[in-house]
């Protein structure tokens, strides 16, 4: 006795996504969001530069108010001993505005960036569904597989074999056999590792760049944008259109599951619903540990869940000014501008040593934007290596981030009058949404923990043992970011099976 | 001049160099093993550097050196025999220590010592290590196949590849479940897997140092489990993952080749450092001497290392230009530095008791993983490390032959150790105090060590380049991560032992399988020319 | 406990390694669990038949023993083990056996029941993690209490009157598969009706410091009742004889096993009747399900073999003579007059009465005789005498 054909527990973007989808194919959808807006870990970025350009156009959002921004952008890469690298992002096309770097480096920065996005577009095709299993013993995974393996030898030997050869590549070794100038080095890094638990030397860093791009046409910087609450209010309304049901500030408390299959939800006030399909869109631990609970987990699957590496680093801080602030050495459009301080792989490595023993970077990277919202100003920071961490720590460890965060910034400003600091860090994130090791992507992105292997063994298929029980968010493939694939991938999905 | 043609010369007579030529021998080839210094075995040799001790001043155990080559080249006949060791521990500053043992049950209570469900845990964790030798094992003696090419014969290599991971082998047939398994297990850090086993720090330390010796990685980077595995998957005896000293020293063991190689109707030129190899019209044919000899040959196998190969003893007009780039970015960073001291007595350690069996095998202080990856962080910024691993063993204890009676050789190989010091570089005092840092460290642990030093060998990257001739002293001919192993190694399109240059060959650890006193490389290299030769000879091995 | 740990004496001794090494005429010992135990105290034949005749004493204290206390005691050991529990009484004791998610086994054991709250699972092979990790989300505290209590089986259609004998009260009473407290030569212990030889017996457990007295107990009357002390050869002889399976004899546990496919799951080692489908969830149960829908590719059986040569380690063939199954564990059967043995069948020979042949070296003097020799598969309980059960038991 279903009131409903689909329940999705928790109304972040994926879950806002596979909604429409579902509602699309004339499922009787219901959302559950624990907050009083939608949106869950969206609103820690004021745009995003990633989400799915199919998506916008299979749901028709421009319909629903959404507005792709196209102003070209500045990437600036700050140098405190000498002048910014500048970056004009224009028409998704980067040049060189002004640099210390020579015109040869120049060339082997756009040259780089151009054969990681030959190898993402040539992987891009396959973000857009259920990864193969290996060794199902069923054809359709070996018939992906070898499809997979026929793309990029689609491009032809010697890019197969160099492709072959970055997959597990650190991207220090990779910008240091191209490059010479430290800031450009120090900018391909920090894009690569910000938002996991690598440093410019870990294997892996190389693929986690790839996938950034993947993500976003093959390019690493783009100059489109959406605001997150302009997504977020226009898939709302969609949904309100197609008549999904929306229950905010309601948690879900967890699942009944029966013979094999969720028999309930269950909510925090004591009501229960049902459904035939439930789609969770929570982090994986979240999932198997707060809503099917470990109680009704194989011992196997409660070890998996538990090795599942979920740490976040990136804190995130929101910065109220008192006036406009002026940057130096900068006289670009400063609310088109993208500010990216990590100025050299050892920079960065340093900062990722001490995120290593669990302690905040003494000098971290940061990459901030400055918005102007009804006649204030702000800067959105994101802080690498905050990590999370497991011992409680004292309110002085958050004045000194907090401290920290303004002194490091004032050394780029000519004016910067700071009236209050806003911190998250990954504990915050935990603390608020209910994200296990607040990571935004619901788990770090490495080798062992990408496509079919991600989350892991056994539910790398948007579903697992419990049949009608799907997950839909950034702990799917293909993984985090605001993209919106994964909620399409696993509506698809869920109507497949359902054939 | 020497007019005398062979069919092939061998440039380096490391112990792949020296397995190569025993296989192409007992073809009938005519082969020269061509070797700068005036004894053999590059890595793998016993110097009698200190009057009345033995050395075996590079590597030091052996476990991975491929028990069909061990036959095939007749080795025990000709000498060699391996002693394996019982145990191995981590002395604490505690005052306590932490022992490893072959009898598992004294293994079992000494680790509950530490954690009673570390040591339950423990065999878990030895199966599933075990179960990735066995899943590996095949592939270490398979040319790698080219996943590029549409020839049949790589089609095929591809095809047993695959079948080896879809069909029944040794282990019955491996599944989905063991497949994740197997991939998480050579792309995640040895930290990462060890803590989904382990609580307690020393012995998770314990564990880690395999996963570190030799490389550029830390215990935090992810690859660095497979080096683990690299390190298990040897065998003394079919005892899979044990270790044992050769008796003599490691030179033993090239010393067997040469005699194999001799007996076999080949020939070795000792104290003749090739300048050049020759190359015409995109084909080798020969070696140019520094002494401005020439030896000639229709195949030329180079034993050093790809760096050396291709960037000192062939010309660069002579190779592709992006074969020449992908060489010099080819990684092969010095990590490590070695000590090897001659003691009047045996050591006596403040926490092991006397006569412990974990005191004859390989001994260590590191405490915790986070010590050790602190040990690398050192290592990134161009210093020696402050708090180094160290992988301490005294063969003496189990091998009579080599230092006087109630004396003792101690090999000490010290993590991690940079090729570039950041200031300024290694001098004749840096090196001089590099070794007093290290042997101040070992004092701390002993009641007696400091006393007892007679001399004390202190090589680091540096001396390890340019005696043994190992490119930045890196002892795997090149570094064993996803980008330069299987057929990335040494370089994608290059991974089966053949170079650009017509009929001439690698054969060393730069190619596949890698580093270590392995033989396969060089094993696996005689196969391809013995095919190319249209030749076959009957072994274990091939 | 303080363990001094040398490795000049790498293994334990039991509570009571004294009297057993004073007995153990034969001098034959083995490594169990980390302890010391006897193989053959004197002959393994005359030990066998103390438990077919009169009594015999095994020292089993390397059985692992956990103890599992708290609120959800009884739902956990419901998830851990294939079988239901929820109506489980105090001092009663259930055997079951605990699977992973592809429903192989990890062991088997014995669960007794102190109250909805405090369980003890007694088992062969070290569980402590496994139990651990499956008892996330339950509000349970596993431990390790093996080297605590110390643990002997007296099994033997004398049993019981010896008990008696020794003012056990009422012990004639205590059903299969119950447990209680009783007072023997001045000390209490617990007492189960339990056992792996397949009649009447006991396991008795106590605390290391009664020992001494225990077992001495045990042969107060050997005058006119003989006790033998009896050595592992002979308990692998009744257990054969009963049917019952053995890690690391009939499969290795699947927490142990190096090789998948020597994983095996309750219903190929022909326990069907231990895995109830019905339970609303527990470790294994989808595959489980899924197995028993698809059918077993092998089971394990009882195989009554012409002749009377074992057949140790034979490989089982069918008459086409193609290999169709293997050995586990084999013997010849005093009691019983018959060559028996356990083993694997592909699921065509799985019927009662399938006829199939097995290949036998028997060892003559240095030389190996082969043996062609039919066997006929029947059910693993080969030994099923009523006093086994029987209650009151016979004094």
């Amino acid at each position: 006795m279903s009131n409903y054909d689909s329940i999705i527990i928790g109304g972040g973007h994926n879950g806002l996504v596979c909604a429409s989808y579902l509602s699309k194919n004339k499922k009787k959808v219901l959302l559950i969001e624990q907050k009083e807006i939608l949106g869950g870990l969206a609103k820690y970025s004021d745009f995003t530069t990633s989400f799915s350009k199919k998506i916008i156009k299979d749901l028709n959002l421009q319909n629903y108010g959404l507005k792709i921004i196209e102003k070209n952008e500045d990437i600036i890469a700050m140098n405190l001993t000498g002048e910014h690298t500048v970056l004009n992002i224009k028409n998704n096309r980067i040049s060189f505005q002004s640099t210390e770097a020579d015109k040869k480096d120049q060339e082997s920065f756009l040259k780089l960036l151009n054969k990681y996005k030959l190898f993402a577009n040539s992987l891009s095709g396959f973000m857009y569904e259920a990864p193969p299993r290996i060794k199902s013993g069923l054809k359709k995974d070996l018939f992906k597989l070898i499809k997979m393996g026929w793309n990029i030898r689609k491009l032809g030997k010697k890019n197969t074999r160099e492709f072959m050869r970055i997959i597990g590549l650190n991207i220090a070794d990779e910008v240091e056999d191209n490059l010479n100038n430290d800031i450009l080095k120090g900018l391909i890094s920090h894009e690569a590792v910000l938002g996991s638990n690598l440093g410019p030397r870990s294997p892996g860093s190389v693929l986690h760049l790839m996938y950034k791009q993947a993500i976003q046409s093959g390019n690493l910087f783009t100059n489109t944008k959406i605001e997150t609450t302009n997504l977020i209010n226009s898939l709302e309304k969609l949904l309100k259109e197609k008549n999904v049901e929306i229950l905010l500030n309601t948690k879900v408390k967890n699942l009944e599951i029966k013979n094999n299959k969720v028999s309930k939800v269950i909510l925090e006030n004591g009501k229960e619903l049902f459904a035939e399909t439930i789609i969770s869109n929570l982090d994986p631990k979240s999932t198997f540990f707060n809503l099917i609970g470990a109680q009704k987990l194989e011992t196997d699957q409660i070890r998996r869940a538990n090795n599942y590496r979920q740490k976040g680093n990136v804190a995130n801080a929101v910065i109220t000014l008192e006036n406009e602030p002026i940057i130096k050495r900068y006289k670009g459009n400063i609310l088109n501008s993208t500010f990216i301080f990590s100025p050299s792989i050892k920079f960065l490595e340093h900062a990722f040593n001490d995120s290593k023993y669990n302690r905040n970077s003494k000098n971290p990277s940061m990459k901030f934007n400055i918005i102007k919202k009804e006649g204030k100003f702000f800067i959105r920071i994101n802080i690498q290596y905050i990590p999370f961490s497991l011992e409680k720590k004292e309110i002085i460890e958050r004045e000194n981030i907090i401290k920290d965060i303004a002194n490091q910034l004032k050394q780029f400003f000519e004016k910067l009058d700071i009236k209050e600091i806003n911190l998250n860090t990954p504990n915050d994130i935990q603390e608020d949404i209910g994200t296990y090791g607040g990571h935004w992507h619901h788990g770090e992105f490495e080798i062992d923990q990408v496509f079919f292997l991600r989350p892991f063994y056994g539910f790398t298929q948007y579903n697992g043992s419990i049949k009608n029980l799907y997950m839909c968010g950034a702990g799917t493939h293909p993984g985090g970011g605001i993209n919106g694939i994964n909620g399409h991938n696993t509506a698809k999905k869920i109507i497949e099976d359902q054939k | 001049m020497n007019k005398q043609k062979y069919d092939v010369a061998i440039v380096g007579g490391g112990h792949n160099g020296l397995t190569t030529a025993c296989y192409l021998a007992k073809a009938g080839l005519n082969v020269v093993v061509v070797e700068r210094h005036d004894y053999v075995g590059g890595a793998a040799v016993s110097r009698e550097i200190h009057p009345g001790w033995t050395y075996s001043n590079c590597s030091y155990v052996c476990s991975l050196l491929r028990p069909e080559i061990f036959r095939d080249l007749e080795l025990a006949k000709h000498g060699l025999q391996i002693i394996p060791y019982e145990g191995s521990a981590t002395m604490l500053d505690n005052g306590d220590f932490y022992g490893s043992y072959n009898d598992h049950d004294l293994n079992y209570r000494s680790m509950s010592k530490f954690s009673a469900k570390d040591a339950e845990a423990y065999e878990r964790f030895s199966r599933d290590v075990m179960r990735q030798c066995k899943i590996i094992k095949p592939l270490l003696k398979m040319t790698p196949p080219d996943p590029t090419s549409f020839a049949p014969k790589d089609i095929m290599g591809l095809f047993e590849f695959a079948k080896h991971f879809a069909g029944k082998d040794e282990l019955g047939g491996i599944g989905e479940k063991e497949i994740h398994e197997t991939i998480r297990f050579w792309t995640m850090s040895v930290r990462d897997y060890l803590e989904e086993y382990f609580e307690s720090e020393v012995i998770k330390a314990h564990m880690a140092g395999s996963a570190i010796i030799g490389t550029a990685l830390g215990p935090y980077s992810p690859g660095s489990a497979y080096v683990l595995l690299h390190h298990y998957m040897g065998e003394v005896d079919g005892n899979v993952g044990a270790w044992g000293y050769a008796r003599g020293g490691m030179g033993s063991i090239t010393q067997a080749m040469s005699k194999s190689l001799i007996a076999n109707g080949g020939n070795i030129k000792a104290g003749s450092a090739v300048k050049n190899i020759l190359v015409k019209n995109n084909r080798s044919y020969g070696l140019a001497l520094e002494n401005g000899d020439e030896i000639y040959a229709d195949k030329i196998v180079s034993n050093l290392d790809v760096k050396r190969t291709f960037l000192k003893v062939v010309e660069k007009k002579e190779l592709p230009n992006e074969f020449y780039t992908a060489v010099k970015n080819f990684k092969i960073r010095g990590s490590s530095g070695k000590l090897n001291i001659a003691l009047d007595d045996k050591p006596i350690w403040k926490s092991i008791p006397k006569d412990d069996p974990a005191s004859t095998g390989d001994l260590h202080f590191t405490q915790s993983i986070e010590e050790m990856e602190g040990a690398y962080d050192d290592w990134k910024d161009g210093k020696w490390s402050t708090l180094p691993y160290v992988d301490m063993c005294i063969p003496t204890l189990n091998d009579p032959t080599m230092a006087p009676q109630g004396k003792h050789y101690m090999s000490v190989f010290v993590q991690y150790v940079p090729y570039n010091l950041a200031d300024g570089g290694w001098t004749e005092e840096k090196r001089i105090q590099f070794g007093d840092h290290v042997m101040k460290r070992i004092g701390n642990y002993s009641t007696n060590f400091k006393d007892i030093v007679l001399h004390a060998e202190v090589r680091t990257p540096k001396e390890l380049e340019a005696e043994v001739g190992l490119t930045e002293g890196n002892i795997f001919q090149g570094e064993l991560t996803m980008d330069q192993l299987m057929f990335n190694r040494p370089i994608p399109g290059y991974a089966q032992y053949k170079s650009p240059i017509k009929n001439l060959y690698m054969c060393g650890s730069s190619t596949h399988p890698g580093g270590g006193v392995m033989g396969a490389p060089g094993a696996n290299a005689a196969r391809v020319i013995l095919n190319d030769l249209g030749k076959k000879i009957r072994s274990h091995y091939l | 406990m303080i363990d001094n740990i040398s490795y000049k004496k790498p293994l334990l001794e039991t509570p009571f390694h004294s009297k057993t090494s004073e007995l153990c005429y034969s001098n034959e010992w083995y490594r169990w669990g980390g302890y010391k135990i006897v193989k053959e105290y004197t002959q393994t034949e005359l030990e066998y038949t103390a438990m077919r005749n009169t009594a015999g004493v095994l020292d089993i204290t390397p059985m692992y023993k956990y103890s599992v206390k708290g609120k959800d005691a009884k739902n956990f050991i419901n998830k851990l083990i294939t079988r239901d529990v929820n109506n489980i009484s105090s001092n009663q004791i259930v055997y079951g056996l605990w699977c992973n998610e592809n429903g192989f086994v990890v062991d088997d054991g014995t669960i007794f029941c102190f109250d909805n709250e405090n369980f003890r699972i007694c088992c062969a092979e070290k569980n402590l993690i496994w139990f651990e990790d499956s008892a996330i989300g339950f509000d349970v505290n596993i431990e390790d209490i093996t080297k605590s209590i110390g643990a002997l089986a007296f099994q033997g259609p004398l049993s019981c009157k010896i008990l008696k004998l020794l003012e056990a009260k009422n012990i004639e009473n205590l059903q299969p598969f119950y447990f209680d407290n009783f007072i023997i030569n001045k000390q209490e212990v617990m007492i189960s009706r339990t056992g792996f030889s397949g009649d009447l017996g006991y396991e008795i457990w106590c605390n290391p410091s009664q020992a001494h007295d225990v077992y001495d107990a045990l042969f107060s009357f050997n005058n006119d009742y003989k006790v033998l002390p009896c050595g592992m050869n002979s308990l692998e002889m009744v257990r054969i004889e009963a049917g019952f399976i053995q890690p690391n004899a009939d499969f290795i546990p699947s927490e142990q096993a190096l090789r998948p496919n020597r994983m095996k799951t309750p219903l190929e080692l022909g326990m069907s009747w231990i895995v109830n489908l019905e339970k609303d969830f527990f470790t294994g149960k989808a595959a489980l399900l899924k197995q028993k829908s698809t059918g077993v590719e092998s089971k394990l059986v009882g195989l009554d073999i012409e002749g009377d040569k074992p057949a140790h380690g034979a490989i089982l063939y069918n008459e086409s003579k193609k290999d169709i199954g293997i050995v586990t564990g084999a013997m010849w059967s005093p009691t019983l007059k018959a060559n028996i043995a356990i083993g694997y069948v592909n699921k065509d020979y799985m019927k009662i009465g399938s006829k199939v042949y097995a290949e036998i070296y028997h060892p003559e003097e240095l030389e190996y005789r082969k043996i062609w020799a039919e066997c006929k598969v029947v059910k693993k309980q080969f030994f099923n005498n009523p006093r086994k059960n029987a209650t009151p038991a016979f004094v």
